[in-house]
């Protein structure tokens, strides 16, 4: 209200004083009632609306640079190191700070091997963080460092080096620029290498680009040294066995594992060809892959095994029982039989060392579908080893109730069935461990960054993650019936064996030969000219250290023969094994059970016609 | 002229509240420039325009108020003439098509900023007898005539053209005329004026730039990396201080750059982003008091001559901080208006401080009986 202490202008009238006030008081109301409303306003958003705009800040200011953490090592049985990460430096820069980007790119050319009209136009960049390139030598970083051009910086990375080359490739696998195992153990067991937390670095930028900067960097690893089954000097004897071996029949492609008979370690695990992980990027998809386990093929012969340990265990047949073997031709529902050599009458060891189809496939049929079936599945076909091996193949196995008369022929011998390399020297080591089946494996246990020796890995609902080390074996036959087929299998490398030429002085060898035809899919059936060639078996024979296997893919005739292409390799491995673990020679056992060896016979190829399948051994 | 009598009316309290209105606007002067180094002179730079301003609060004292307003009409004249000279020879930086500064040497010069007082010297000198008008058709001829005095300089900001300084003009002649006693209907006539004026400009007069500002404050995010840019980056930094703030120096949407014009006309996002809640509500509070203070004078006022002033003055300080802090919250579109001692920029510096010298100058004269 008007105050009336106040002195009239002159001339003012008492009731527009009145009026005066009013219109003032007014006036400062809208202004108070305004800012206030800005007030509100500033409440609404800093109060009420703060956290969606704090998580708009920091979607736009942060940008997660992740860099290439250590990962554990994986090392080999002895501690040899196969596959560690080695410090290196990462250069970046803000292109907008880099003063004279052409002199740069000039001056950083011939140190990165970058073409430097490249790398001026790399530099053009307008983002704010900029890798220049990752994981240089410390050697390329020293070098850049004297150069002190500004604006270059570095920060630490890892990079994974495998100091071996190309030995295991295919079996560690590789690790790409991120850090992410991408084949092998490496991607196996990224989880455990890699560690579960990943390294950040938070680096901010603005909208005008003038300061970006790494603020923050985190490195929370929790991650494990693998210790593997493998013996690095036995896998370079098999790698290079394997190699010169394939190659001298010129095959496509082989493989050969060794596995530590008592306790199913894998020891040695080869593919031809091989791939260094160093140079990943080199090497086309298929020969990153550990063939070994991911591929399936028709065991053929070795097969032969399987067959009459069943009907062994099963009391169907006798060890010295006698069969016809038809003078090597045998009908068998629309389909002939075949034998390599015309056969008469074979005792059951016979029919393995001589490796009859007739009698293989008369063998099996004494058998009901099923029956036989249930000792496939035993042996390991058909399910993966779960051998700690990333992208294991299962196999095919028909189901019993599908089997036509031929397929329980021809699946006898070791046609109509996949396996892969890994299931069939898995099964036959279970004749050399005395019938009892035992997991194969190749991570011994992981340690951790404290030393503390792990394993088994379970999630949070208490689900098994990983389960490393050695599990329980199965017995899968009586282990009088392996003893004596382990009888028949020394008889193969011996005199009047199919490979005979296998003998290693000193030792007895048993072992199993496999020729089988490949199924050529754009021919719709069986072809005669390419081959898996294999030789399977364990040494010594009666105290046995190591089962093996050799596979070779598509060597050309005359050499398709598993006698001819895969158990020169065998020999050669195993001979070397022996030695390198000092494995004392035995005594050669009394053979109970064969009758003297028949000369040993030699094979024309050109007297098998095809007949959609054969076993040509 | 100057005797011990004045000085003990010297209004402290109002000294004070500018002061630390200046000293916080310093600080978030500093958290602006503190991110990039070519802004970092800016700060040494506003340094030296807020002790120049003080200097004009201390010079406008010794002249007494009714003196300054009567130069005003001079001082006007004179802004008006700048204002033509714009027209003619202005600059408005590289790639634009305003001209808004004047090139004076090394020094560029915004003669609209000056007009802002000049126009409340002008009206308070016109209106220093309107008390005694006491015929309808004087106060007709007072108000149309004070008309002629906004109308002729805001033609001529039109025409920069700069929408802004022309709307703030409207909006501090308004509370004057209000005050002076405008009735009713001429108020709700111009209040209608303005209403239809609206579409018709719209359509005819706005360059494709400010119907786009317009646009884009109705929906900042149908252009968020262009227009919209600016209210969203300064929403994002207002609303991530919270209560407390980040911190001094620690504003990340400040420090990063991704504030455009942090130091200018979006300081008050920087400022709030660092000082939270807490600190914006501490800054418009002050405001607050500012013009709520000035304004209460004016109740003791002895002439129209102080009390246009100080209205006109409040509503310049008042109108800025509200068009201002309003933009940075995304209330109002963005029109560059400079908020009172915090913006940089030595034209607005100067002009507020001596709007300020004017307030204390009627406060200390508040008792003298001339």
């Amino acid at each position: 209200m008007a105050d009336s202490k106040t002195p009239l202008p002159p001339g003012a009238e008492r009731y527009e004083s009145f009026s005066f006030n009013v219109r003032l008081l007014t006036v400062m109301g809208v202004v108070g009632m305004v800012l206030l409303a800005v007030l509100g306003r500033t409440f609404y958003l800093q109060i009420l609306q703060s956290s969606n705009f704090e998580e708009r800040a920091r979607l736009q200011q942060q940008r997660t640079v992740r860099l290439e953490p250590r990962r554990g090592k994986i090392l080999d049985r002895n501690g040899r190191i196969l596959a560690v990460s080695v410090p290196v430096g990462s250069l970046y820069t803000n292109p907008s700070q880099l003063k004279q980007r052409k002199r740069v790119a000039q001056r950083l050319a011939p140190i990165l091997k970058i073409r430097s009209r490249k790398l001026v136009a790399h530099l053009k960049s307008k983002a704010p963080f900029l890798w220049i390139k990752r994981q240089l030598t410390p050697q390329e970083v020293q070098q850049i460092q004297k150069l002190e051009i500004d604006g270059l910086k570095f920060l630490p990375e890892f990079r994974r080096y495998y100091p071996a080359g190309e030995l295991a490739g295919a079996l560690l696998g590789f690790t790409g620029v991120d850090s992410q195992g991408l084949g092998g153990l490496e991607y196996g067991y990224n989880r455990w290498l890699h560690g579960e937390e990943v390294a950040y670095v938070v680096e901010k930028e603005g909208m005008f680009r003038t300061r970006p900067e790494i603020r923050e960097e985190r490195w929370e690893f929790n991650q494990h040294t693998l210790h593997l089954t493998l013996d690095s000097t036995l896998q370079h004897i098999a790698e290079s066995a394997l190699r010169k071996g394939v190659e001298r029949v010129q095959g496509k492609s082989g493989v050969a594992i060794v596995l530590h008979t008592p306790t199913g370690q894998i020891l040695a695990l080869a593919n031809h060809p091989d791939f260094d992980p160093n140079r990943y990027r080199q090497y086309d998809a298929a020969q990153q892959v550990n063939a070994a386990v991911t591929y399936g093929y028709e065991p053929g012969s070795t097969f032969k095994i399987i067959t009459v340990a069943a009907a062994l265990n099963e009391g169907i047949i006798t060890p010295t029982q006698e069969f016809f073997c038809e003078e090597g031709r045998f009908q068998v529902a629309d389909k002939v039989l075949r034998d390599s050599h015309p056969h008469g009458n074979l005792e059951v060891g016979q029919v393995i060392q001589k490796s009859s189809n007739i009698c293989a496939a008369k063998i099996g049929m004494e058998m009901k579908p099923a029956q036989f079936h249930d000792y496939i599945t035993k042996f390991g076909f058909g399910a993966k080893t779960r051998a700690g091996l990333p992208g294991e193949a299962a196999g095919q196995v028909l189901p019993p109730e599908k089997w036509t008369r031929v397929d329980h022929a021809t699946v006898t011998f070791g046609q109509g069935i996949l396996a892969s390399p890994l299931q069939v020297v898995t099964a036959i080591n279970a004749i050399a461990n005395e019938g009892e089946w035992r997991p194969p494996y190749v991570v011994e246990y992981a340690e951790d960054e404290s030393g503390g020796r792990h394993t088994e890995f379970f999630d949070e609902s208490g689900e098994v993650l990983a389960r490393f080390g050695p599990k329980a074996p199965r017995r899968i036959i009586d282990t009088a019936i392996a003893r004596i087929l382990t009888r028949f299998m020394v008889s193969v490398t011996e005199r009047g064996g199919t490979a005979a030429k296998v003998a290693i002085p000193g030792y007895k060898i048993a072992g199993k030969t496999g020729t089988s035809q490949k199924y050529d899919p754009s021919l719709g059936r069986y072809s005669n000219s390419k081959f898996w060639a294999s030789f399977v078996g364990f040494a010594p024979a009666f105290q046995p250290v190591f089962t093996a296997l050799v596979v070779v893919e598509e060597p050309p005739r005359p050499n398709h023969y598993g006698s001819k292409a895969a158990a020169p390799i065998f020999r050669e491995i195993m001979q070397r094994a022996l030695l390198l673990m000092d494995v004392a020679p035995a005594t050669p056992p009394t053979v109970v059970v064969t009758r003297p060896a028949t000369p040993e016979m030699t094979v024309d190829p050109a007297t098998f016609e095809a007949i959609g399948m054969q076993d040509l051994d | 002229m100057f005797d011990r009598r004045l000085l003990s009316n010297f209004d402290w309290i109002l000294l004070g509240l500018v002061v630390v209105l200046c000293s916080v606007g310093m600080l978030a002067m500093y958290s602006a420039t503190l991110g990039s180094p070519e802004k970092q002179s800016y700060f040494t730079r506003q340094t030296y325009w807020m002790l120049t301003g003080f200097g004009v609060v201390l010079a406008t004292q010794f002249v007494h108020y009714r003196t300054w307003a009567r130069l005003g009409i001079f001082l006007h004249l004179a802004v008006v003439g700048l204002l033509v000279l714009v027209l003619l020879y202005g600059t408005g930086g590289p790639g634009t098509s305003v001209q808004r500064w004047l090139k004076m040497g090394p020094i560029f010069m915004q003669p609209s900023e000056f007009c802002k007082i000049t126009l409340v010297l002008t009206l308070a000198y016109h209106f220093r007898d309107s008390g005694s008008d006491n015929h309808r058709l004087m106060k007709l001829l007072r108000m149309t005539w004070s008309a002629l005095l906004i109308l002729v300089p805001v033609t001529l900001i039109v025409r920069q053209p700069d929408l802004g300084t022309a709307l703030l003009l409207l909006i501090i002649y308004f509370p004057i005329v209000f005050l002076m006693g405008l009735s009713t209907w001429p108020l709700l006539g111009l209040g209608a004026l303005g209403a239809v004026s609206l579409p018709i400009a719209w359509l005819s007069y706005l360059k494709p730039y400010q119907k786009e500002r317009i646009l884009t404050f109705l929906n900042p995010e149908r252009d968020p990396l262009g227009a919209g840019y600016h209210i969203i980056q300064s929403k994002i930094a207002i609303g991530s201080g919270q209560f407390w703030g980040t911190g001094l120096g620690e504003g990340t949407q400040g420090q990063l750059n991704f504030l455009p014009a942090s130091h200018t006309d979006f300081i008050f996002a920087v400022f709030s982003e660092e000082w939270g809640f807490f600190g914006s509500m501490f800054v418009l509070l002050l405001f607050l008091l500012l013009t709520l203070w000035s304004l209460a004078g004016i109740f003791r006022s002895r002439d129209h001559v102080s009390a246009v002033l100080s209205v006109g003055v409040v509503a310049m300080i008042t109108s800025h901080v509200l068009i201002n802090i309003g933009m940075t919250l995304g209330l109002m579109p963005v029109v560059g208006v400079p908020l009172p001692f915090f913006s940089y920029g030595g034209s607005s510096t100067l002009t507020m401080m001596f709007g300020v010298g004017l307030l204390l100058n009627i406060r200390m004269r508040r008792f003298e009986t001339t």
